[in-house]
């Protein structure tokens, strides 16, 4: 790596190009002392349903029927569909969402928490009913991605 | 009694307790990481729930995500296990203020054992002979050669937030004590985040012998028989038995009382362990306790027949001990063996990988608590402790044989493992006569202890 300007900025560069040609949803890397950990924003780049060999995120999102995807929870607790008692669902099948836009929350120690989106999408299916326990990397709401855009 | 206990931990130890939860009509529920998928632990409880990614700090050190899966499963208590959260203050004041039972001690006892200064000077106000050292030093400080001397040459300096040989350095006279202390305050820092450092005298050829204490909350504390752990690398146990080969009766109830007086310092309740240093002279000195079930109990559960675990959970549900005397017989010999997932050839170094083959030894008197099975692929996030080899037998002599026999019959395939290592220490003359000390490794099998 000698002496090249950013050599950090180069092998992330490298390791995110790897990320995105292959099926992996979460890459730790440490060399000397230099620790990077990332994820692909709680989607799983593996198409519901599908045993063999997924594709490509970038292939998926070429295809002109996209492949489902999900929004997982990011923790352990009760997920409600609606942000209090006796309100309709925050989203249901067909709903469009923005990024950051929160679909559900989930219950822990009496704390509510939104789950958002991680990037613009459709919801095809809700997985999961209100009032359900749901643990770390559940799927909860199967999604068909809004737009090309690449999202590691 | 509780209904439902969460295992807040994975490996051989949350196999362990599920087990002992079974016998007992207790439900259990297992919590696992992403990595651990497909461990024995989520295989055997009655539910499990995942509770993160790889990263123990994110996964098993998750206190928010652990609490939250006992919430949802309905679990009325949290066996912490060893490692982990087993020794957090702040876990177990989580569990008590979401009305869930920690089964350990209370969390003042964690606290006061916890921090090394402070039991050090718990065990002196209760009588429980310490090691000569000082409080935190300075450099600075003016009177410090003359604390040194005071305790004597040699010395060790020892970090305040340590544990597994950081921060340690020895010193041979006053030349280097500056110097040293230094060292320790970077290196220390560096671990713990904390510089603060003591001195202790440090003493040659040490045994490192331990008392499990049993104790009810009714104030009710019984010792069970010494356990000796000597063999050692770095800091870390391979070795233990039961009872040691150099505790005569007469020391036995000595370290048994005071270990008895250092539990009831705490108002300990359930069982923990009393660490100590012997020296050549029989003198004995208080190490630390450990508040927690440890690796190690499985050797006095075969001298003396009792089930640790299911022990624990009775006490922490506020059973009492329904024992007359304050001391127990050790019935035989007991000798464990920890097989760990490392190269002893190349420094100890991990050697994740899948357990392509496995037989495990058997017959009378031998022991494996485990979670790997054939195929099973072993993390890299975690120990690397995969199995634990225990035998018993009538006395010494006969279980040093039965162990070499079952050491010779133990195939774990497709991982470097510490078998080869436990074979050379069994077959060693000075291991066989029960003369190790802490230093065995290094001395006498420093070919195989790689560069140190």
């Amino acid at each position: 790596m000698g002496d090249k300007k950013n050599p950090l900025e180069e092998q992330l560069k490298e390791l995110i190009d790897f990320c995105r040609e292959t099926d992996l949803r979460e890459v730790v890397w440490e060399k000397n002392g230099t620790k990077i950990s990332f994820q692909r924003s709680g989607i799983s780049a593996v198409p519901a349903g599908s045993a063999k060999q997924s594709p490509s995120m970038a292939e998926t999102a070429d295809k002109a029927s996209p492949e489902p995807f999900f929004i997982r929870s990011n923790m352990v607790g009760t997920f409600h569909r609606s942000d209090s008692k006796d309100r309709p669902p925050l989203v249901v099948e067909g709903t469009i969402v923005a990024a950051g836009q929160p679909v559900g929350t989930i219950e822990a120690m009496k704390i509510m928490k939104d789950v958002v989106s991680p990037i613009p999408c459709r919801i095809s299916k809700a997985l999961v009913a209100d009032g359900h326990a749901v643990e770390y990397g559940q799927p909860l709401f199967e999604i068909e991605r809004e737009g090309a855009e690449e999202n590691v | 009694m509780f209904k439902k206990i969460l295992i807040a931990n994975r490996g051989e130890i949350a196999v362990r307790i599920i087990r002992a939860c079974r016998e007992m009509g207790i439900k259990t529920v297992a919590v696992h990481s992403e990595a651990d998928r497909s461990s024995r632990h989520v295989t055997l409880a009655d539910e499990s729930v995942c509770i993160g990614p790889g990263p123990a700090t994110e996964s098993y050190l998750n206190i928010p995500n652990i609490i939250s899966a006992a919430e949802i499963s309905g679990a009325d208590a949290i066996h912490p296990g060893y490692g982990f959260l087993s020794e957090n203050t702040y876990f177990a004041d989580v569990c008590e203020s979401c009305h869930i039972h920690f089964i350990g001690p209370s969390k003042e006892a964690i606290e006061k054992m916890g921090h090394k200064s402070a039991a050090r000077e718990t065990m002196e106000k209760a009588g429980v002979p310490v090691i000569p050292g000082t409080g935190i030093v300075s450099v600075d400080d003016p009177g410090l050669p003359k604390q040194a001397r005071k305790i004597g040459y040699p010395i060790i300096v020892k970090a305040v937030a340590g544990g597994g040989g950081k921060g340690m350095r020895v010193i041979k006279d006053q030349d280097g004590l500056i110097a040293a202390i230094q060292l320790a305050q970077t290196e220390a820092k560096a671990a713990f985040g904390n510089g603060e450092v003591y001195l202790e005298k440090y003493l040659e050829k040490p045994r490192h012998i331990e008392i499990q204490i049993v104790a009810d909350n009714k104030g009710k504390v019984i010792y069970l028989p010494e356990r000796e752990c000597s063999i050692q690398r770095r800091h870390q146990k391979l070795v233990e038995e039961s009872p040691s080969p150099i505790v005569n009766e007469h020391l036995r109830r000595k370290m048994g009382k005071a270990a008895r007086r250092a539990a009831e310092a705490v108002d300990y309740v359930t069982v923990g362990t009393v660490e100590f240093l012997v020296d050549k002279d029989e003198n004995f000195y208080f190490l630390e306790m450990n508040t927690r079930i440890q690796v190690e109990h499985t050797v006095t559960e075969m001298v003396t027949g009792l089930d640790l675990v299911k022990e624990q959970i009775r006490l922490a549900a506020g059973e009492r001990i329904d024992y007359d005397r304050d001391d127990y017989p050790a019935r035989g010999h007991a000798i464990e063996c920890r097989i760990n997932a490392e190269d002893p050839d190349h420094d100890f170094r991990p050697s994740p990988g899948t357990v392509e083959q496995l037989i495990l030894p058997g017959s009378p008197g031998v022991r494996v608590d485990t979670h790997i099975y054939p195929g099973y692929v072993i993390p890299t996030y975690y120990d690397s402790l995969l199995a634990k080899l225990i035998v018993h037998a009538g006395n010494r002599e006969e279980a040093v044989k039965r162990m070499e026999r079952a050491l010779g019959e133990f195939t774990i395939e497709g991982v470097k493992t510490t078998i080869p290592l436990h074979r050379k220490i069994v077959a060693h003359p000075v291991f066989r006569k029960g003369d190790a000390c802490t230093d065995f490794i290094t001395t006498y099998l420093s070919s195989t202890n790689g560069t140190k």
